[in-house]
């Protein structure tokens, strides 16, 4: 890479992005048209990419994990300055490689992510498939009742989730981040204008 | 409007099934609201940045 460019988001970070985002669309067309009164075989379409859902997750889990910074990623005391920079709507401090909101959309994903997910999981007992057979009694009435609330619950939320994250996404302000999530780079100006390079000066 | 969906069962007993979908033009329409809110808000103050 030019020295011009500065590396943000690697080929296998950059398809797990995209490949993400394809089964979230396919888990909330077929989770929630189907309930709006568009109604199709949708039930297969949608554990298989519940399924992938998962593996991609665990993969970079462990990728974040081993490869990446998790601090990149979590809360810094620096934070409290930049929000409380928002209430007074002025310039906060200049943030590492993630800033407070993308932190803040990271992590709301990934708690109606798993949310979705564990009770997706344990929803397979309601379904037939080749390679197990339906028990609707393995939970109670009641616990079953939660458990929809739940995963009904996440799906609702990732709707608002992801109407916010696409508007800023296609922001004229923000398209460098966009080009970065398809090309994998932001130029050196892009990163002084909107980084503090001393805690974050490209990927390695 | 209803925030859950419920069965009733022939001794009138009822059973919680799940959150109501109806809320899913209020989670789409709140995200919607913040959008315009947002992008008017940020046209208007740039321009007045702009004319000060
Ligand atoms: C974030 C991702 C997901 C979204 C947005 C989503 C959305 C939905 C929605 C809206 C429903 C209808 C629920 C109801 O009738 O109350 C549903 C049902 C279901 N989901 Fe998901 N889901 C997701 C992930 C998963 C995963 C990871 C799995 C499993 C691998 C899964 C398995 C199921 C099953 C088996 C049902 C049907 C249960 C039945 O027949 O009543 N879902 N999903
Ligand atoms: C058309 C749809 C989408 C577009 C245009 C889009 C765009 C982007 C862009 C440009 C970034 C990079 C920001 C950066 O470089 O820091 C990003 C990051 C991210 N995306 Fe998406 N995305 C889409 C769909 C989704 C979906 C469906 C999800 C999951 C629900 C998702 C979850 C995330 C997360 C967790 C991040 C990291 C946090 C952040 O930077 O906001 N994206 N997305």
């Amino acid at each position: 890479m030019s020295s011009d460019r500065i590396e943000r988001h690697k080929l296998i970070d950059r398809a797990f992005h995209w490949v993400m985002a394809a089964c979230m669309f396919a888990l909330l067309i077929t989770g929630l048209a189907p309930k709006l009164g568009v109604d199709f075989a949708w039930i297969t379409i949608h554990w298989l990419s519940g399924f992938l859902l998962v593996l991609i997750v665990t993969g970079h889990t462990i990728r974040a994990v081993f490869w990446q910074s998790v601090k990149s990623m979590w809360f810094a005391a620096a934070d409290a300055k930049a929000l409380a920079a928002v209430l007074r709507s002025s310039d906060g401090p200049k943030p590492g490689k993630y800033s407070l909101a993308q932190r803040l959309m990271h992590h709301a994903v990934t708690v109606f992510c798993l949310a979705a997910i564990a009770t997706g999981l344990v929803m397979l007992a309601k379904i037939d498939s080749p390679l197990w057979t339906r028990d609707p009694y393995l939970l109670s009435a009641e616990t079953w009742g939660l458990v929809y609330v739940v995963h009904g619950f996440a799906a609702l939320t990732f709707v608002s989730l992801i109407v916010l994250h696409v508007y800023f996404a296609l922001r004229p302000e923000k398209l460098f981040y966009l080009r970065s999530m398809v090309f994998g780079w932001i130029s050196r100006d892009e990163l002084a204008a909107n980084h503090n390079p001393a805690l974050w000066a490209g990927d390695k | 409007m209803e925030f859950f969906r419920f069965s009733r069962n022939a001794w009138g007993q009822t059973t919680l099934e799940g959150v109501s979908f109806d809320l899913f033009w209020v989670f789409l329409g709140l995200a919607l609201a913040f959008v315009v809110a947002h992008a008017l808000f940020t046209t208007m103050n740039a321009r007045g940045k702009a004319k000060r």
